[in-house]
């Protein structure tokens, strides 16, 4: 039996929960660290999220939960692609925990995990979140840190 | 069929593969990712590596399989006091841009029901984390406790 392919990555990032919380909710930074795409809500549970992506619509995803500034969770399911369009919505799980073991106390780190699951065993778009998640999140972790997001060529 | 457990980690840095060679190999910049630890060797292929934490304990050693600068350095990794056998390090680094790297590491050749496997799933964000910030903003989280 295959299990259900699930994707987990863990990245400590220099800044506050609260800081990393308005970075994945403000279209205006993420459109900076996630290709270009704003991510578009008022973040309550049961509303919906857009993606916005050059003026059209990729995504229309459903808030899951929504704890500020630790817990966050929303469907995923692209719309951009036709081929893709077959697959029931996936789910994203953000979880943010604050470092209060530092040696330096004014200094502030945070643990974000990602986990993205509920795929099909035979899912297209579990290999190309596999590669995208690594990107979006050294380009988030670049920004909160460096003031400036690591922009990919594609 | 069963697959041997294996831990792949991927992230992208603003930093040259010169500059992330130098600090996978330097005992100095090492400390200051690692969690406090001093990674000891040659670097050449057949050398030994020795990893010590802070008291100067010898926590885990390996032997050097490949060191191709700067693209790819592989290692075995032997944790002291263990039953279990060595398991294997690959850092996979490769130009995206001018500016920009990308970092594969991979963690493999675990025995079935590897303890140590469960043990290193935190200490590689951990680790590659820090390095991260090491190389991009010059600093790294330091933790107060030695784990």
């Amino acid at each position: 039996m295959n299990p259900k392919p699930k994707f987990v990555y863990v990245t400590l990032i220099t800044t506050t929960p609260e800081k990393l919380w308005e970075a994945l909710t403000n279209p205006e930074f993420t459109a900076q660290y996630w290709g270009g795409t704003r991510l578009e809500s008022d973040w309550k549970v049961g509303s919906f999220v857009d993606f916005r992506w050059r003026d059209k619509v990729v995504h229309h995803d459903t808030i899951l939960e929504s704890n500020p500034p630790r817990r966050l969770s929303y469907t995923f399911r692209p719309l951009h692609m036709e081929e893709l369009l077959g697959e029931a919505p996936s789910r994203v799980t953000f979880e943010i925990e604050e470092f209060t073991d530092l040696a330096r106390p004014e200094e502030k780190a945070v643990k974000l995990t990602v986990t993205h699951q509920e795929f099909a065993e035979d899912s297209k778009i579990f290999p190309m979140i596999s590669s995208g998640w690594p990107h979006i999140l050294s380009s988030l972790k670049t920004l909160l840190e460096t003031g400036h997001a690591i922009v990919f060529k594609w | 069929m069963k697959t041997k457990p294996t831990y792949v980690y991927v992230t992208y840095i603003a930093t040259t593969p010169a500059a992330l060679w130098k600090a996978l190999t330097t005992t100095d910049l090492i400390s200051q990712y690692w969690l406090g630890r001093m990674n000891i060797s040659s670097w050449k292929k057949g050398s030994i590596l020795e990893s010590r934490d802070p008291d100067g304990e010898l926590e885990w050693h390996g032997k050097i399989l490949e060191s191709k600068r700067p693209n790819r350095l592989v290692y075995t990794f032997d944790v002291v006091g263990r039953k279990e056998g060595p398991s294997r390090v690959a850092f996979d680094i490769e130009k995206h841009s001018a500016k920009v790297l990308k970092l594969t590491v991979t963690h493999d050749k675990f025995p079935d029901r590897s303890k140590i496997f469960q043990g290193i799933q935190l200490g590689w964000p951990k680790i590659l984390s820090n390095l991260k910030s090491l190389l991009e903003t010059g600093q790294a989280i330091t933790f107060a406790s030695k784990d």
